[in-house]
C-alpha cells in the first residue's frame, strides 16, 4: 500500500496559482497560531532541527507553504518526523510557537486521511486496548515479575471518547 | 522666553557625535564642556579599525577630531567624569560632574608612560574588550585624549612604584574624586550605545567556545593596532582561521531580545569581511544574514563589492545554535541557504556574531532631565517636529546612537544639528580681534636668525636613551643657534617661563624644541612663543622621543647621534622660517539656501534664529519640494502637508528670511565670506551678496515608463501615486488584490549602462506605511510584497511584523528573475515570479500593481558647476567626506542637506538641514574666517599660466586669471587654500612657493639630514605626510616598537607636496634609499594628494633607475595613523633593503 503522507517532496518545477487566504486563516486559528504569519523566513527553526537531514521539505518551508496558503502542507513529510523537541519554537525570533501549529497539523491531516498507517493501527490499539504496546509477558518471567495488572479498559475508553479520538476525521 | 545668556553648553558623551557638536559650538564661540565617562574621549570609532564604505582608517579620521577637542579653548574636557545631578532649564541648568580621581595630576602628567611600565598589576584593557592587559597605571590607548595616566583605584594595589617612578612627580595617591558645578545654557546628550551582552545569547556559545568571538573583538582583531598587531588569531590556539562566519541579528530583529533592526551590522560586518579579504585573500567566509541590509551612500555599492570584488559568501539563512567540535574547538554551524531545501552543515574556524546595540546604560540623568525613552530605552524625538536632534525638552538635545542605532555619519550629521539647536539656547560673545603681522614681526624676520634650542629629557623618557647633554652641547655649536639648554620637561608650565625668558634674554627670534610629537605638542610651544612676542610659525619640534629615544632604547650611541641630526635639521629649517599670517576674510552675514523643501526650511529656520539673513530660493510655485507630491508620510499617516505648513509656518513672517519662489540661481561668483550670486525670478534678475550657501535641492522618486508596465498597463502605479489614491479612495474597494514590487529601479546591475546602482535607503519604509495606510481603509485587502531583502531600520521592524500578522505575504525574488507584469485574464493584471525559498513558480491574479521606485537625484549639473561643487556618478551631490564631513562640501563655505547627496527620510533630511546650518553659522556667527596660513602663493612672473594647478586642487583654490598683456597667471585664494601643497610639487614652471612649507626649507633639511653619513650604515630619506603615515611613526614610538636607526624623517602636510626635485636632491646627496609614505588610497586628507604624487612617483623612479640606481632605493608606502607596527616593520625591511643595495654610489666621497 502506498503511504498516503510525505508525497509532496519537493518543489522542483511547481507552479502554484491559487495561494488560499481562507487556508492561512485557518492554519492561524489551531493552537499556536496566532503569529504565524508573522514568520520572515530567517530560517533558524530548520537550522535547529534535529530532523532537518531526514525530511524532504524543511520547517521553515512548512512554514512559508501555510503563509502562502498551500494546503500541500499536509501532505509533507515534516509535520510527521517531527520530534516535538521544541527547540524550533524556543529559539523562533519571530516567537511563533512552531512546535505547537505542527500538533494542529498533524490533526487536520489525520482528519484527511493523510497518515502514517502506524498512526492508524496506534490510534485503534489504543482504544481497543489502551496501550499502544502488549507488554512481553515472557521479559516479565525472566525478571519473575507478575504479570502486568488489567486495565479498566472502560475507564479508557471513557476518556477517549471524550476526546473524540475515534472521531478525529473528515467524515465527522 | 528670557533673553539666551552667555553660557556653557554640557555635552554628555565624546564620542564621534558628542565631538562634533563641541567642535561646531567651540568653532562658533562658545564655551562647551565635553564630559566623558571612560578616561580617553573617543567613544566607539576609536574602537574601529576601519570604517564603511570608504574602507579609511578610523583613527586617522577621528584622530585629529579628538587632538582638536583637547587643544580647542572654548573646549574643557572632562573625561573620566560623570554628570550626576542637572536641575534647572533651558539657559539656565545646573550641572553637577563627578570627576572621578585618577590619581594623576592632570597638569603635571606628561603621558610619557613610564608608570604603566613599571606598574605590577595587570587587569584586561576595556579598549580591546579584555583581549589584552594593561596595567592599573595606564593610558587606554596610544592615540588617547587626554594623553594622561589614569591609576585604575579598583586593581592597584598601592605599591606606590608609580610614584616613585614619576619624574614629573605626577602621581599623587591623595587626589580625591572632585565635583564639578556648571551654570549651563543648553545640554546635549550624547552617551551613545552599547553592545548586547551576548551572553544572553546561550545557543551561539558566546563564553563557552574560544572561537565564538563578537564584532568588536573581531574588529579589534582586525587592527594593526590590536591585541594581535592586526593577524586574526583564534583565541582557543593562536593559529589563522582559514574560514570564518560572520552571524547577523545576534538579538536583533528578534523578539526575545531586542526586536529592532540594529541598522548597522551588515555593513560592518562586510566591512571586516573585506579588511580581513585584503589582509589573507585565500580565507572563506560566509556571512549568515536574514535580510541583508544597507541603509547609507554608498553601502549598497559596498555590499555589492564585498561579493563580486572580495567573493565574500553572503548566505541567507541563520543558524539556530553552534556547537564546538572536541579536539580542534573549531565550531559546527548548521544553517540554510537562500533556496533552502537542505539545511548545510559548515565548519569554521572561527565565527564571528553581530551582536544587538542597546542604549547606553547610563540612564539615570534621563529621569532628572524629563527626558522620555521608548520600551527600548533609546531617547523618543520630538514627535511633532519631526526632529530627531530635540528630546521632546527645551534646552536639552541630543545626537548620536543615544537615539536610535546609527551608523557614523548619521550620528554626525546629528552633532552638528544638535549643536545648532543649542546655539539657539543661548547668546554667543563676539569674536576676539584679529592677528595680523605686526612690522615688528617682519623687522624681528628680517634680522639674521638667532635661534634658541631646547632638548627635552622629558623625565627619563629621552635622557634614558639619548645623552642629552651631549645633545644640547651639540645644538649650541650649529649655525645660528645662540641659545642651549636642556629642560627636564619642556612641556611643563614652568618650562614655558624659562623659554619665555629666555627669548626676551637672548633676543631669539627662532625657537626649536627637540622633544617629541609636533602632532600634540606644536600648540603649546606656539603658544609660548607668541606669548613671548613671535609670530607662533617661527617655531619648529624636532621629534625625538617617538621617532628616536623610544624607538632604539637598546642603541643608545645610534640614538643620541639620530637625535643630534634630527636637531641639526630642525635647526636648518627654522633658519629659513618666516612669519605667517592667517588671511581673514569678512563674512556676509546673509545665507544663501537653494531649495525650500523640509530640509531647506529647516536650515533656514536655524541660521535666521540666530539672527542672520536668508535667502531661501525655492524654484517651484510654493515650498516643501518632494513633500508636495506625497498625501500622507511615516507610519502615522500623518498628511504631508501639514508638516509642509508646519515648516512653512516657522520660515515666514520673520523679517531676516526672505522667501523667493519660482527662483533659480543662475550665476555664482566668490567665495566664502562673500559670493555674489544671481537669481532669476521669471525674467527678472537680480544680484545679492551672501556669505554661505545651503545647498538643498532634493531628490524625486523615479517614473519611467515601461519599468514594470508603468504608463503602460493600467493600474500599474508608483508609490506616490497609490498613496495619494489610498487616501482619495479613487478606484480601490475592499477585498481586492495588490501587488507591490520592491526595488523598482533601485540596486541595478552596474555593469549595465547608466545603472542605478543605489539602495534608495526608504523606499520598503514606505512601502510598508502605504500597505498598513491600504489595510485601515480597506482591511480585506489582499497584499503581497515581492522584494529582494526588506530593508527597515530600527523600530520600522515592528511594522515589518505588524505588516505580516496583518496577513502581507512577502516574496523574495532574485534581482537576477524579477517579477513579470502582464495583463491578466481574471484580474487586470497577472504576476508571475520564481519564489526564492520555494524555487517554484507562483502566478498570482493582481488588481492593482505599485511600484516602490529609486529615489533619484534632480538635476543637478548647474548648481554644481556654478558652485563648482561636484556630483558623484550616480548624480547626487557629493559631500566632502562620506563618513566625517555629511553636510560640508570641499569648497569652504558651500554646505549640503538634504537628499541632495542620497535618499534620506523626512527626519533625517530635516536634521541634516539643521546640521548644514550649524556649519554655516560657524562663520557667521564668528564674522570672519580665518584661512590655513599655510597656504600657496604664486610668483606672476614665473608662472606660465598653463593651469595645471587649477585643475589639480581639489578645493578650487588656484585659478589662472588674465594679466597684463595676455600673460594670463594663477593666482591662490588663501581663504580656501588648505594647504596641500600639491601645486606647488606639480607646478611645471616653479612658479608656486607653499608657504612654512616651501622647497627651500624642504631641501635644506634633506641636505643637513644627509651630512656626517656614516661610511658603515645606510641612511633613509624618509618624507611623511603629517596626517597619516607621520602620525604611524608616532603610534610605533607610543607602542615602542624597535626599529634600526637608519631612517632621518622630513614631516610634510601630504605626500602631493613632495617633488621629483626633493628626491633627486636627496640622492645626489647620498641618501642610500628615498622613502616616501602617506596615507592610505582614499585616507587623503587633501582628498588626493597621495595620487598625485603616485605619478611623481613614477616619474621619479624612471630618473633614477636612468642615472644608474636600484629601482628599489625609491619606496613609496601607505601607512595610517594606527599602523605602527607595521611602521617599525617596514623600517626594518627598507633597513634590510639598503643594506643589502649598499651604499649609493652618488655618496660624496670621503675625503
Amino acid at each position: 500500500m502506498t503511504e498516503s503522507w510525505g508525497q509532496f517532496k519537493s518543489f522542483d518545477g511547481k507552479k502554484f496559482k491559487a495561494l488560499d487566504v481562507e487556508f492561512t486563516n485557518e492554519v492561524s486559528k489551531l493552537i499556536g497560531g496566532k503569529d504565524l504569519t508573522a514568520c520572515f523566513q530567517c530560517a533558524k527553526c530548520s537550522a535547529g532541527c534535529p530532523v532537518s537531514d531526514k525530511v524532504n521539505i524543511q520547517i521553515h518551508e512548512v512554514m512559508r507553504m501555510m503563509l502562502f496558503g498551500l494546503k500541500e502542507v499536509l501532505e509533507t513529510d515534516m509535520i510527521w518526523l517531527c520530534t516535538t523537541c521544541y527547540t524550533c519554537q524556543e529559539r523562533c525570533p519571530q516567537g511563533i510557537d512552531i512546535t505547537d501549529i505542527l500538533f494542529g497539523l498533524k490533526n487536520m491531516a489525520f482528519k484527511k486521511g493523510i497518515t502514517p498507517a502506524g498512526y492508524v493501527g496506534a490510534r485503534q490499539s489504543l482504544y481497543n486496548t489502551g496501550k499502544l504496546y502488549e507488554p512481553t509477558d515472557w521479559e516479565r518471567d525472566d525478571l519473575e515479575l507478575d504479570p502486568v495488572p488489567e486495565l479498566n479498559i472502560a475507564d479508557t475508553k471513557k476518556m477517549l471518547d471524550k476526546m473524540k479520538l475515534m472521531k478525529l476525521e473528515e467524515d465527522e | 522666553m528670557a533673553e539666551p545668556t552667555t553660557k556653557p553648553v554640557v555635552i554628555i558623551g565624546a564620542g564621534i557625535s558628542g565631538m562634533r557638536a563641541a567642535l561646531d559650538l567651540a568653532e562658533m564661540g562658545v564655551k562647551v564642556f565635553l564630559v566623558e565617562k571612560r578616561p580617553s574621549i573617543g567613544g566607539h570609532m576609536s574602537q574601529l579599525d576601519k570604517t564603511f564604505p570608504t574602507l579609511d582608517c578610523s583613527m586617522c579620521i577621528q584622530g585629529p577630531w579628538m587632538v582638536d577637542c583637547s587643544r580647542h579653548p572654548n573646549i574643557e574636557l572632562l573625561a573620566y567624569s560623570e554628570v550626576t545631578e542637572i536641575t534647572g532649564k533651558r539657559g539656565d541648568f545646573t550641572v553637577k560632574v563627578l570627576k572621578h580621581t585618577r590619581r594623576v595630576d592632570a597638569e603635571k602628567c606628561t603621558g610619557c608612560g613610564d608608570c604603566q611600565r613599571v606598574c605590577p598589576i595587570e587587569v584586561p584593557n576595556e579598549y580591546d574588550l579584555g583581549l589584552k592587559m594593561r596595567k592599573a597605571a595606564y593610558i587606554p590607548f596610544p592615540q588617547a585624549v587626554p594623553n594622561i595616566a589614569t591609576i585604575d583605584t579598583e586593581s592597584c594595589i598601592e605599591c606606590m612604584v608609580c610614584v616613585k617612578t614619576c619624574k614629573a612627580e605626577a602621581i599623587d595617591f591623595d587626589i580625591a574624586d572632585d565635583t564639578v558645578v556648571i551654570n549651563a545654557g543648553s545640554i546635549i546628550v550624547a552617551t551613545g550605545y552599547e553592545l548586547l551582552d551576548l551572553i544572553t545569547v546561550p545557543e551561539y556559545g558566546y563564553g563557552r567556545f574560544a572561537n565564538v568571538v563578537s564584532a568588536l573583538e573581531y574588529e579589534r582583531m582586525v587592527s594593526a593596532s590590536g591585541p594581535t598587531g592586526g593577524v586574526v588569531m583564534r583565541p582557543s590556539d593562536g593559529r589563522e582561521p582559514h574560514r570564518i562566519a560572520f552571524i547577523q541579528c545576534v538579538g536583533s530583529r528578534d523578539v526575545n531580545h531586542c526586536s529592532y533592526c540594529s541598522k548597522i551590522c551588515c555593513t560592518y560586518a562586510t566591512k571586516e569581511a573585506i579588511i580581513t579579504k585584503e589582509h589573507t585573500p585565500e580565507v572563506h567566509i560566509d556571512v549568515l544574514y536574514n535580510d541583508l541590509r544597507a541603509f547609507g551612500k554608498g553601502f549598497e555599492e559596498f555590499l555589492v563589492r564585498g561579493e563580486t570584488e572580495y567573493d565574500i559568501h553572503y548566505v541567507k539563512g541563520l543558524p539556530s545554535e553552534i556547537q564546538e567540535e572536541y579536539g580542534t574547538n573549531s565550531l559546527i554551524v548548521r544553517h540554510s541557504d537562500a533556496k533552502g531545501h537542505e539545511v548545510i552543515v559548515d565548519k569554521y574556524d572561527l565565527v564571528v556574531l553581530c551582536p544587538a546595540m542597546v542604549p547606553s546604560s547610563n540612564t539615570a540623568i534621563f529621569d532628572q532631565l524629563g527626558i522620555k525613552t521608548d520600551e527600548s530605552g533609546f531617547v523618543l524625538p520630538d514627535a511633532e517636529s519631526l526632529m530627531i536632534s530635540e528630546t521632546g525638552i527645551p534646552g536639552v538635545h541630543m545626537c548620536g546612537a543615544v537615539h536610535m542605532p546609527k551608523d557614523i555619519p548619521d550620528s554626525v550629521a546629528q552633532g552638528s544639528a544638535a549643536a545648532a539647536l543649542s546655539a539657539l539656547d543661548i547668546s554667543i560673545p563676539q569674536g576676539d580681534e584679529i592677528e595680523a603681522l605686526t612690522e615688528e614681526d617682519l623687522e624681528l624676520i628680517a634680522t639674521e636668525p638667532r635661534i634658541g634650542v631646547i632638548i627635552c629629557s622629558c623625565g627619563i623618557n629621552i635622557a634614558g636613551t639619548v645623552d642629552v647633554a651631549e645633545v644640547t652641547q651639540y645644538a649650541s655649536e650649529l649655525p645660528n643657534v645662540v641659545y642651549s639648554e636642556n629642560l627636564l620637561y619642556s612641556c611643563s608650565s614652568d618650562a614655558q617661563v624659562v623659554i619665555k625668558d629666555a627669548i626676551k634674554k637672548h633676543n631669539l627670534n627662532r625657537l626649536v624644541v627637540a622633544s617629541c610629537t609636533p602632532r600634540t605638542h606644536e600648540p603649546l610651544f606656539r603658544a609660548t612663543i607668541e606669548e613671548a612676542g613671535l609670530n607662533k610659525y617661527l617655531f619648529e619640534l624636532a621629534n625625538i622621543r617617538e621617532h628616536c629615544s623610544w624607538v632604539h632604547q637598546s642603541d643608545k650611541d645610534e640614538a643620541t647621534s639620530k637625535a643630534m641630526d634630527l636637531v641639526r635639521m630642525s635647526v636648518a629649517r627654522a633658519r629659513l622660517l618666516e612669519a605667517q599670517e592667517e588671511a581673514v576674510t569678512q563674512i556676509e552675514p546673509t545665507a544663501l539656501i537653494i531649495g525650500a523643501g523640509v530640509s531647506g526650511m529647516a536650515a533656514a529656520e536655524v541660521i535666521a534664529e540666530k539672527g542672520f539673513t536668508v535667502i531661501l530660493v525655492e524654484k517651484h510655485d510654493k515650498v516643501g519640494g518632494f513633500l508636495n507630491e506625497l498625501t500622507t508620510v511615516n507610519f502615522d499617516h500623518r498628511p504631508a502637508s501639514e508638516i509642509v505648513a508646519d515648516y512653512e509656518s516657522r520660515i515666514t513672517g520673520k523679517d531676516n528670511i526672505r522667501l523667493m519662489l519660482n527662483s533659480e540661481v543662475v550665476d555664482a561668483k566668490g567665495s566664502i565670506g562673500e559670493f555674489e550670486v544671481v537669481i532669476k525670478t521669471g525674467k527678472k534678475k537680480e544680484t545679492l551678496t551672501v556669505g554661505v550657501v545651503v545647498v538643498a535641492t532634493g531628490a524625486v522618486a523615479l517614473e519611467e515608463k515601461g519599468l514594470y508596465g508603468l504608463k503602460k498597463l493600467p493600474e500599474v502605479m508608483t508609490e506616490v501615486e497609490f498613496n495619494s489614491r489610498v487616501n482619495s479612495g479613487e478606484g480601490f474597494k475592499d477585498g481586492e488584490t495588490f501587488a507591490v514590487i520592491h526595488c523598482a529601479g533601485s540596486r541595478e546591475d552596474a555593469s549595465l549602462e547608466g545603472s542605478r546602482t543605489w539602495c534608495s535607503g526608504i523606499c520598503c519604509m514606505v512601502a510598508l506605511e502605504h500597505t498598513l495606510e491600504l489595510l485601515e481603509k480597506h482591511p480585506n485587502s489582499r497584499v503581497f510584497h515581492f522584494y529582494r531583502d526588506l530593508r527597515v531600520f530600527y523600530d520600522a521592524e515592528d511594522k515589518y511584523r505588524e505588516a505580516r500578522k496583518k496577513g502581507v505575504v512577502f516574496v523574495r525574488f532574485d534581482g537576477t528573475t524579477p517579477p513579470d507584469v502582464k495583463k491578466g485574464k481574471e484580474k487586470a493584471l497577472a504576476i508571475t515570479v520564481i519564489d526564492q525559498v520555494f524555487g517554484a513558480e507562483l502566478t498570482i491574479d493582481i488588481d492593482h500593481v505599485v511600484l516602490a521606485t529609486a529615489m533619484i537625484p534632480r538635476q543637478n549639473k548647474e548648481i554644481s558647476e556654478l558652485f563648482k561643487v561636484p556630483l558623484n556618478m550616480s548624480g547626487f551631490f557629493m559631500e566632502a567626506h562620506p563618513k566625517l564631513r555629511p553636510v560640508d562640501f570641499q569648497t569652504d563655505g558651500v554646505f549640503v542637506a538634504g537628499t541632495a547627496t542620497a535618499p534620506k527620510s523626512i527626519s533625517e533630511s530635516i536634521n541634516q538641514g539643521q546640521a548644514a546650518a550649524s556649519r554655516a553659522l560657524v562663520p557667521l556667527v564668528r564674522g570672519i574666517r580665518k584661512a590655513e596660513a599655510i597656504v600657496s602663493m604664486v610668483d606672476p612672473e614665473i608662472c606660465v599660466g598653463c593651469g595645471t594647478c587649477e585643475i589639480n586642487c581639489a578645493y578650487n583654490a588656484i585659478e589662472v586669471v588674465p594679466g597684463d598683456g595676455g600673460h594670463d597667471y594663477a593666482v591662490t585664494n588663501p581663504v580656501l587654500c588648505q594647504g596641500c601643497g600639491k601645486c606647488g610639487a606639480g607646478c611645471p614652471a616653479g612658479a608656486i612657493t607653499m608657504k612654512h612649507f616651501t622647497d627651500d626649507q624642504i631641501l635644506s633639511q634633506i641636505r643637513t639630514a644627509l651630512q656626517n653619513m656614516p661610511a658603515n650604515d645606510s641612511r633613509i630619506l624618509t618624507i611623511l605626510c603629517n596626517w597619516c603615515s607621520y602620525a604611524g611613526a608616532d603610534s610605533a614610538g607610543v607602542s615602542r616598537y624597535q626599529q634600526p636607526p637608519n631612517v632621518r624623517d622630513i614631516r610634510v602636510m601630504c605626500t602631493g607636496r613632495i617633488s621629483v626635485q626633493h628626491i633627486l636632491e636627496a640622492f645626489r646627496q647620498g641618501a642610500d634609499m628615498v622613502w616616501i609614505s602617506g596615507c592610505h588610497i582614499g585616507d587623503c586628507h587633501y582628498v588626493d594628494g597621495n595620487i598625485s604624487f603616485e605619478r611623481r612617483f613614477a616619474i621619479a623612479k624612471k630618473i633614477i633607475e636612468k642615472a644608474g640606481l636600484e629601482p628599489e632605493r625609491l619606496q613609496f608606502t601607505h601607512i595610517s595613523a594606527s599602523e605602527g607596527s607595521i611602521w617599525a616593520e617596514t623600517v626594518r625591511k627598507f633597513a634590510e633593503i639598503a643594506d643589502k643595495l649598499g651604499p649609493s654610489p652618488l655618496r660624496p666621497r670621503r675625503r
